[in-house]
């Protein structure tokens, strides 16, 4: 292994020893470094296997674009696939590992690929594996899955937790460079509110990379020291180990801080990554620019590597892949890796220049050969031997242990056209460029092609000026630090070596070569968007970070257009991958939604409740006994409530208290039926339509006085309802003067029901119970327990004598506990939502299970509700024919001939002797319960021509579980349809 | 016979005084305690009747009404301006029922009145780290320089609406339906959890 580290220099701390392993071997790095520079430092060049063809493959890079070096981090839950070397500090007892690989990273059997590679070459999966076409998810698919990949999962829960955070500042500078540093410093001088973001975990972009000088001293003091400032001031907040990582509608930013992804095992107080949402008045991009390799033969050979990476594992790491080195360039930046790597004490063999016109640039006595192109790369898994070149008169070699490659610079746009933007090809500068569309979004620096040292530091002041005063302060011009400041050359791009006699790759990470372009623009896919899905060009992780300038030159070469026309692909969020567990947030199992208690949850649990999720809210479904099933509970619970007296829970019901000199106008308008002469203590039975007619919800309202009502919807439909009133009033009729506000948590509600249920709650109501005083449908405004303010509605969802008792909601246990206690003597138990379903089925009352949003009033035997006296929402459409065709469906009882064979709601209604289709289909089962009172399973169900059809037979048709009966159709009311109960 | 009843809090067994989370040598980054007894009302202005409301708040309460994202308090009664013509009223401590009552009794011609003192869970957050961890949950500029003392904002922390009133340079009163009091307790506990939290 050629790799090494320097005995001295680089930024990293030599006093600390870092232990870490890596496919487990166990190596030291120090602090400060990166995984990959401290895998360097140990001789391991070889870092990964490529996606396709298991190429061996080390770094390419320094930094986020990295397609090469893909590791699984961790172990366990927290294993993480696919991390980039490049990206990951090391920490004490990091365990990395190799990925896609088999057995091992040194012999891996998948290279066998590479052999094959002809056949795979773009779209080789849809020739190759066309036929016969159900062997392609069974056989062939899974086969390539195994053999082309990346990492795996552990497929264990992750044990760490993740965060989201909003913050907002005036001005959102991207990036810690020098262009960076310079705009937060002007920004924060105008006294705007800063954030400066940075994806590296030490500030300072390439000044920690580089050997530049900036005010007489080193680059990295200098960044050092303002950083220091900027810490200091109080409007800015630094973020360092933070990625912006996308730029959305309104200046909004999406970041990914990973804030213990440097550590083995996280506090558990703190989460590893936080999610933020940055609102930003303005943004200075100054995300730099990212260096472009070449294509030619052999150029993803461990030891090959862009200029600049190769600086900067020199420069901050103090490390280098070989003890001698070339350099190929189409650019300055060439010269000054030749130049860094001597003076580190690197061997340099020779620049190779693809300019025939190089200009003069100082190479540090390192001797140029102008005009020439690298052809191959003599290398394998364990390092580089030599290079080929042609200066134009035949191949000839030149021994080196490492390559430096630049093919020129390309901004890093990306958050330039998150938003749908695209960058535009400039023929002077030979790069893309931001675009300008969104004057929030100020691309500076590097990232606005500006080379020089000086002349960013100048650009970063400008640049943090004009945002502050985008975000309205006042700026004073911000001096600026002197640094270098020559003249950079540009040159037209060398795309391909085309002479080259390896494998030439365009995009490392997905093994596409520069021959799979021309073929796809053969083939048809010659637009930049159909060659990326055919070649797979600029896919994966780092969507072709690297590689899609030159997919794009290439393209324009092979169809004969020019870097314009052919344009980039869509630049989409995120900027580098995010973890689905950042995305998930704090919101992962039980606080994946919120959950609603009811005031009596507590109560219900010491009665032994067990619980059901309804919506967001538990209610209490049974109350065993030892030994019950929910059906026995149920059973018992049902016969107990219509022989003695029961209590139920119904405190999530929907309440909404309104009031207002126009509110009984207001109703009436919201139901269907008639509630205009609705006398003062009284409930009725409401029903609204949706303005498309079918029903919506339904409830009762009582009127408490003349202008006062209390309003009741179901569970399920409380906040809709609320929605829909607040629309009414806002937008139909703002000109009534009537207010609501929703009481559904103020009170804690119980259902009190059965022939008891009168004397029970007789004993600590304050007011006449018998019928003549509070008959049925009564509502009144009372006092329980001597004092507590409450309300009392006569209504029955059972069909039992029955009260609906409301109580403030911190009251509601002691006073359930109250009607136990008074129940005693009567037998009183507690019914959960079980029993209360069953006895509602058993009356035939409908639920959100009949009314689904697809059925009508007079679907459901309510079309004598629709008033023909007034209009109110929904009544228009109504009328629509076909929501009055008898050949709808209608609201029937359904009972099977063997009154013990369960079924399901869902169940389709087909005609004795028909074979069960969408032709033969007459109608479906809404509810099913086992009814106590019949001692048999029934449901409700909707049926073409139910009312007509009682009596009759029919077949259930439950294809999903594959049972089908016999049953008969009935009227929907089975238990007591002379309501001689409720009204008792 | 109601003396006797306790009122009893939806976070009722859920406050257990004590400090929590990282331990920081500066201390807990922020305290959370439940406001309870806590009297709570909504109050609506009746139609056109706004200006009526505002003096008349003005002569019984001595209130400025504040506008929406507004909040006044005098003696011990807060209003905060949940939405136009809208606020809820707040009165730590109060006797059961009696805000209501008193509203009800002198603004009951100008204004519905509805007693949200069961309905509502009153909480608070105060500390170095407050702002910090309730920007955890929310999307409201919380920066000091932004959201002040005197100011509220009706808003969601973890899908649960809630109304976040700043009562101090680093003190903030929430709150939310009781329904979802003691989710939203824990929630706020966990978002805590990074400066450590002290329960009072």
């Amino acid at each position: 292994m050629s790799s090494f580290r320097f005995d001295t220099g680089g930024l990293i701390d030599r006093s600390s020893v870092i232990d870490f392993s890596f496919d487990g071997k166990m190596l030291q790095g120090h602090g400060g470094d990166t995984l990959a520079s401290a895998l360097l430092a140990n001789g391991q060049l070889l870092m990964a296997r490529s996606f396709k063809y298991h190429r061996p493959r080390s770094v390419i890079t320094a930094g986020a674009a990295e397609p090469n070096a893909l590791m699984e981090i961790g172990e366990g839950g927290r294993l993480e696939p696919n991390t980039r070397a490049t990206m990951q500090e090391l920490y004490d007892g990091l365990v990395a590992k190799s990925q896609n690989r088999w057995p091992t990273l040194d012999r891996d059997f998948g290279a066998i690929n590479s052999i094959a590679s002809s056949l795979f070459v773009a779209g080789f999966y849809y020739k190759t594996f066309m036929w016969p076409k159900k062997f392609w998810e069974a056989i062939y698919e899974p086969i390539i899955r195994r053999a082309a990949g990346l990492g795996h999962l552990s497929h264990e829960d992750d044990p760490d937790r993740y965060e989201k955070a909003y913050a907002h500042c005036d001005v959102l500078v991207v990036g810690s460079g020098p262009t960076g540093l310079m705009a937060a410093l002007s920004a924060a001088r105008s006294g705007a509110s800063v954030i400066l973001a940075d994806e590296h975990a030490a500030c300072g972009g390439s000044l920690l990379r580089e050997r530049e000088e900036i005010a007489g001293q080193p680059g990295h003091e200098w960044a050092a020291e303002t950083l220091a400032e900027l810490a200091a001031m109080k409007n800015v907040r630094l973020m360092a180990r933070t990625t912006v990582i996308g730029a959305y509608d309104q200046s909004v930013f999406g970041a990914l801080e990973r804030v213990q992804k440097h550590v083995a095992v996280p506090d558990h107080d703190v989460p590893v990554e936080k999610l933020w949402r940055i609102m930003a008045r303005s943004c200075v991009m100054a995300t730099g620019a990212e260096e472009r390799p070449i294509v030619f033969g052999g150029n993803d050979r461990p030891g090959v590597m862009t200029a600049s990476a190769m600086r900067a594992y020199a420069n901050q790491y103090a490390v280098a892949a070989g003890r001698s080195a070339c350099v190929f360039t189409a650019s300055d930046s060439g010269y000054r890796t030749a130049r860094d790597m001597k003076a580190h004490g690197v061997h340099v063999e020779a620049i190779i220049d693809a300019r025939s016109d190089a200009p003069a640039i100082e190479t540090g006595g390192v001797p140029v050969i102008t005009g020439a192109v690298v052809t191959n790369v003599d290398g394998g898994k364990h390092g580089m031997k030599g290079i080929e070149i042609d200066r134009g008169s035949g191949h000839e070699t030149i021994p080196c242990q490492s390559l430096a490659m630049s093919g020129g610079w390309s901004p890093v746009v990306h958050l330039a056209c998150h938003q749908g933007a695209r960058p535009s090809w400039d023929e002077d500068e030979y790069c893309f460029m931001p675009p300008q569309d969104n004057p929030a979004i100020i691309p500076a620096g590097s990232a606005n092609a500006i080379w020089s040292l000086g002349k960013c530091l100048a650009d970063g002041a400008a640049r943090g000026e004009q945002a502050a005063r985008l975000a309205g302060f006042k700026t004073t011009k911000t001096p600026v630090p002197k640094a270098r400041d020559d003249t950079s050359h540009t040159s037209a791009p060398v795309w391909w070596v085309k002479q080259s006699t390896g494998k030439q790759f365009v995009d490392y990470q997905n093994d596409v070569t520069a021959k799979d372009l021309p073929l796809a623009a053969r083939e048809g896919y010659d637009h930049i968007e159909l060659a990326k899905r055919y070649t797979t060009s600029g896919m994966a992780t780092d969507q072709g970070k690297l590689g899609n300038v030159n997919a794009i030159g290439i393209l324009a070469d092979a169809t004969g257009k020019d870097m314009h026309e052919i344009g980039t692909t869509t630049f989409r969020p995120f900027y580098t991958p995010v973890s689905f567990g950042a995305l998930g947030g704090q919101h992962v199992g039980e606080h994946f939604a919120p959950v609603r208690m009811s005031p009596l949850h507590n109560w219900a649990a010491d009665l032994g409740a067990e619980f059901v999720e309804t919506g967001l809210w538990y209610r209490s479904s049974w109350f065993p006994r030892e030994g019950d099933d929910w059906l026995a509970a149920m059973t018992r619970e049902v016969l107990n409530t219509r022989a003695h007296v029961g209590i139920c829970d119904v405190s999530t019901l929907g309440k909404i208290d309104i009031k207002g000199s126009d509110a009984t106008e207001f109703i009436n308008r919201l139901y269907s039926n008639a509630f205009a002469k609705l006398p003062v203590g009284k409930a009725r039975y409401g029903l609204m339509l949706r303005e498309d007619g079918f029903v919506g919800d339904d409830g009762t309202t009582s009127r408490l006085s003349d202008t006062h009502y209390f309003m009741t919807t179901t569970t399920g439909h409380a906040a809709e309802t609320m929605r829909d009133i607040e629309f009414a009033h806002q937008a139909l009729w703002p000109e009534l003067d009537v207010q609501y506000a929703s009481v559904t948590d103020q009170w804690a509600q119980m259902a009190i029901a059965g022939p008891k249920a009168r004397d029970v709650l007789g004993a600590i109501v304050d007011t006449n119970l018998s019928n003549e005083a509070f008959g049925f449908l009564a509502a009144k405004q009372v006092k329980v327990l001597g004092s507590v303010p409450a309300m009392l509605f006569r209504i029955s969802f059972s069909g039992e004598l029955a009260y609906e008792l409301a109580v403030p909601a911190g009251y509601g246990e002691a006073v359930a506990n109250a009607i136990m206690h008074a129940g005693e003597p009567y037998g009183i138990g507690p019914y959960g939502l079980e029993a209360l379903s069953a006895m509602r089925v058993e009356k035939g009352f409908v639920t959100h299970n009949e009314i689904n949003g697809r059925v009508t009033a007079g679907d459901v035997g309510m079309g004598r509700m629709l008033s023909k006296k007034k209009d109110y929402i929904g009544r228009m459409m109504s009328e629509r024919d076909g929501l009055n065709d008898p050949e709808r469906e209608q609201l029937v009882g359904v009972k099977p001939l063997n009154p013990a064979n369960r079924f399901r709601a869902g169940s389709h209604l087909v005609n004795p002797g028909d074979k069960a289709s969408l032709k033969t289909d007459q109608g479906y089962v809404s509810s099913v319960a086992y009814s106590p009172m019949l001692d048999s399973w029934i449901g409700l169900a909707m049926l073409k021509h139910g009312r007509e059809r009682h009596g009759e037979r029919i077949m259930l048709w439950d294809g999903l579980r594959d049972v089908h009966m016999e049953a008969e159709v009935c009227d929907p009311v089975f238990f007591d349809p002379a309501q001689e109960k409720a009204h008792g | 016979m109601a003396e006797m009843l306790t009122q009893i809090s939806a976070l009722d067994d859920m406050i257990v005084p004590g400090r929590y989370g990282r331990s920081l040598p500066q201390g807990p980054g922020v305290a959370l305690t439940l406001v309870h007894p806590c009297e709570v009302a909504v109050v609506i202005a009746a139609k056109g009747k706004g200006r009526a409301l505002a003096a008349a708040v003005k002569k019984d309460f001595g209130l400025d009404l504040p506008g929406m994202g507004g909040s006044a308090t005098a003696r011990g009664v807060s209003l905060h301006g949940t939405a136009p013509e809208q606020w809820l009223a707040v009165a730590p401590g109060a006797a059961a029922g009696s805000l209501a009552a008193k509203l009800e009794k002198k603004l009951g011609t100008m204004a519905m009145v509805t007693d949200q003192s069961h309905g509502r869970t009153v909480m608070r957050i105060e500390g170095p780290r407050a702002r910090d961890v309730l920007a955890k949950g929310t999307a409201v500029d919380l920066r000091p320089t932004s959201f002040k003392p005197g100011m509220c904002a009706a808003t969601q922390i973890g899908h649960v609406g809630v109304l976040i009133a700043c009562t101090g340079p680093d003190s903030f009163e929430l709150s939310v339906l009781r329904s979802f009091a003691e989710g939203f307790w824990l929630g706020i506990c966990e978002l805590a959890l990074e400066w450590g939290y002290e329960v009072r």
